[in-house]
């Protein structure tokens, strides 16, 4: 059986049973995938003691804001963005056939796959340029500075589940921690195709559709509507790739650093970059760890070690 | 000029000159890394057309200025003021070039550290070894009108009776290089028409020298020659959004393993040594794969690789001995064991190369042809080796190494 031929047939699995599995898994659960999406987003939303950083950090990258806008908004807009994708990887089909209890473990962690979705949007269509438009245009900064911004964030998102588990003496390891190593680490198959539904849009859909009411957010929605990707098709990404951009920007900061020969290479942006990659992948820990107390859960061990930092 | 956005922000089409194929390949290159360096724009489309490629940029206000001053300031990296080896030459060579040294400095490329005729001869050499800035202010042009240029697809191609480039920046000329065709003042000046001043900005030659610096060069030393292997990636097909800077990060790694590996000196040692096209993919492989894992991206990509021999002596001339163009989605089957433990001893990289040679000509024989007994055989030939007493024990434990992760 090809590859293709075996996708469309574990589509097929994951549709013919997905109506009452689907019904019988939302009731018995406090909170659905959008439903958790809104509560992490207003509960990130609340975090003024990281949202403070992370405008020092954003003012760094800018060296020079011109527009007169806050960077409290810009740092909003990142945490925004940071809740409202950091588990649509839960959307991707071998989470969902894990969820309904078809596959015995998820195969892949749903942080990476969080991330090979936002990659897949970032290299189709225009959905990457209007990040950038965002950036550039509204608050006037530097292109290279917008995508540094969009690769904090995917950081942000790959690792929060994750930098904790790694922790040795209080280094900080997100220096040397890739998405990469990660998947090695958790041996992830790297060919693995991810594939999500095109029905993610309803997700994503329904998610905003509660988003948008919330006070938390009336400071930023009229620039956050535009960065709500929702395919129209059905979406497959090779774990690989997704991973790929993101370690990039971990090696260039990290243990090796790919010097051009005669050539310096010198971006004095990308320790700020990595350092607000931090600060979200804390700040999302800690929401995503709020929540899940709400809900009676106790949220991961690295959550937990991280709201015990902040004695929250 | 497509201007889509509203304010500072817009997308410019910039397109590659070309002399031949791989000098487009080359000025890809160099406008990846000047435009990644600015920090001012991000490619976010490559589209090959027939032999040349346009990249769409998102850039924001004052690109055009810092575009070109970023090209200037990696030209000036690359380009430094050479330190006479040996005194009583250099004594003599400033007495015999007194009048021509006058207020000017002699520069030579930083990596080649050879004869600049490789490179450059004439006036063309005067033109660009001397401060690129102060040939742009010479020649009027605004930063803008600089950009323009670099905006039409322009195949420099004057068949006027001058001497032919240097096959190191367009080894495809082949071996019409010696018919001395096709290409006037040997390469393409900023207006590709002949000025009458010696002057002339190079700027597409300068674009493609810096894609030269940021691909893969490895120089091996003989008596009357050396051979020069370069490897150039380049994009098979369109590339969009996030993928568009994987090419960039291809050729930071090629740059680097080539600072790593350095050169190699023949001298001391009996035959020539050869590093076979398959092997010397080998050898690329790991740092590759260590940045383009997935089949996709990987059959995205191809990588042209060529041989120079460069005569040394008077009149030495230069001769394509190899040149080969190969898909990279045969990186992937690089064992994953292998490329972790050269990576890991990527300081030694050079040794291995040095001592087993065959190795990696099987290996990459093995990875192109998907033949298992090339691959066993590149491990038997590694494992015997280790019983060469002309080899040194440090390399010997990175046999070793990689015998015992040679599984697949």
């Amino acid at each position: 059986m090809s590859e293709i031929e075996g996708c469309v047939d574990a589509y097929r699995a994951y549709l013919s049973f997905r109506p009452n599995t689907m019904q019988k898994v939302c009731e018995e659960t406090a909170e659905r995938l959008y439903e958790h999406m809104v509560n992490v987003v207003s509960t990130i939303l609340g975090l003024e003691d990281h949202r403070a950083v992370i405008s020092r950090l954003v003012r760094k990258l800018h060296r020079g804001f011109a527009k007169g806008e806050s960077y409290d908004v810009i740092a909003n807009i990142l945490l925004y963005f940071v809740a409202l994708y950091h588990d649509i990887g839960k959307a991707e089909l071998h989470y969902q056939l894990y969820a309904h209890r078809k596959l015995g473990r998820p195969v892949i962690p749903h942080n990476l796959a969080s991330v090979a979705y936002l990659v897949y949007s970032s290299t189709r269509g225009d959905w990457y340029t209007k990040w950038l438009q965002l950036f550039v245009e509204r608050f006037g900064f530097d292109p290279g500075i917008a995508k540094d911004l969009f690769m904090a964030a995917t950081t942000a998102i790959a690792l929060h589940h994750e930098y904790f588990d790694y922790v040795d003496g209080g280094l900080s390891l997100i220096d040397v921690i890739t998405p990469m190593t990660i998947a090695y680490a958790k041996n992830v198959d790297l060919s693995l195709v991810l594939h999500f539904h095109k029905t993610v849009s309803d997700v994503l859909n329904e998610a905003w559709k509660n988003i948008e009411k919330l006070s938390v957010l009336s400071q930023i929605k009229e620039y956050v509507a535009d960065l709500l990707y929702t395919p129209k098709n059905n979406i497959e990404i090779e774990a690989s790739e997704a991973l790929e951009y993101v370690s990039t920007l971990h090696y260039e900061l990290g243990g090796w650093v790919f010097a051009t020969e005669g050539i310096e290479v010198s971006r004095g942006t990308l320790p700020t970059a990595l350092s607000l990659a931090e600060v979200l992948t804390w700040a999302l820990a800690i929401a995503d760890n709020r929540v899940a107390q709400a809900r009676g859960s106790g949220g991961s061990w690295f959550s937990t070690i991280v709201s015990q930092y902040y004695g929250v | 000029m497509n201007v889509v956005l509203q304010t500072n922000g817009k997308v410019l089409k910039l397109t590659t000159h070309i002399v031949t194929p791989v000098f487009a390949k080359l000025n890809l290159l160099g406008l990846l890394h000047i435009v990644h360096s600015t920090g001012k724009a991000i490619p976010i489309k490559i589209n090959p057309v027939g032999d040349i490629y346009e990249l769409h940029v998102y850039s924001s206000q004052g690109f055009e200025e810092e575009f070109v001053k970023t090209l200037i300031s990696i030209a000036k990296q690359m380009l430094r003021s050479s330190e006479p080896q040996d005194e009583e030459k250099a004594k003599r060579k400033q007495k015999k070039r007194k009048q021509e040294m006058t207020g000017r400095k002699r520069i030579v490329i930083e990596w080649f550290e050879v004869d600049q005729r490789y490179l450059y001869s004439g006036s063309a050499a005067t033109a660009l070894l001397n401060s690129i800035e102060n040939l742009i202010s010479a020649s009027n042009y605004s930063y803008s009108d600089l950009i323009e240029l670099l905006m039409k697809a322009t195949r420099h191609d004057m068949r006027s009776g001058g001497k032919s480039p240097t096959l190191l920046l367009a080894p495809d000329l082949g071996k019409y290089s010696t018919a001395q065709i096709p290409y006037d003042s040997k390469y393409p000046n900023i207006v590709d028409k002949k000025l009458n001043r010696k002057e002339d900005l190079y700027l597409c030659t300068a674009i493609s020298l810096i894609g030269l610096h940021a691909g893969f060069k490895l120089r091996v030393i003989a008596k009357n020659f050396d051979d020069v292997y370069i490897a150039i990636p380049s994009p098979r097909k369109q590339l969009s959004g996030l993928r568009t800077s994987m090419l960039y990060w291809i050729g930071r790694r090629l740059s680097f393993l080539s600072q790593k590996i350095g050169a190699i000196s023949t001298l001391k040692r009996e035959g020539r040594f050869s590093l076979s096209m398959p092997g010397l993919y080998a050898v690329l492989s790991p740092v590759i794969k260590d940045c383009v894992t997935s089949s996709s991206m990987l059959s995205a990509f191809e990588v042209v690789i060529y041989r120079i021999t460069l005569e040394k002596g008077r009149g030495g001339g230069q001769y394509v001995r190899d040149f080969v163009s190969m898909g990279l989605d045969r990186v992937e089957l690089l064992p994953d064991g292998i490329s972790s433990v050269l990576l890991a001893n990527i300081n030694r990289l050079r040794d291995l190369i040095i001592n087993v040679p065959e190795f990696f000509k099987l290996l990459g024989e093995y990875m192109l042809s998907g033949d298992d007994t090339m691959y066993v055989e590149s491990l038997r030939v590694l494992a015997s080796a280790l019983h060469d007493r002309d080899i040194s024990n440090n390399v010997k434990a990175v046999i070793r190494e990689v015998l015992e992760h040679g599984t697949r």
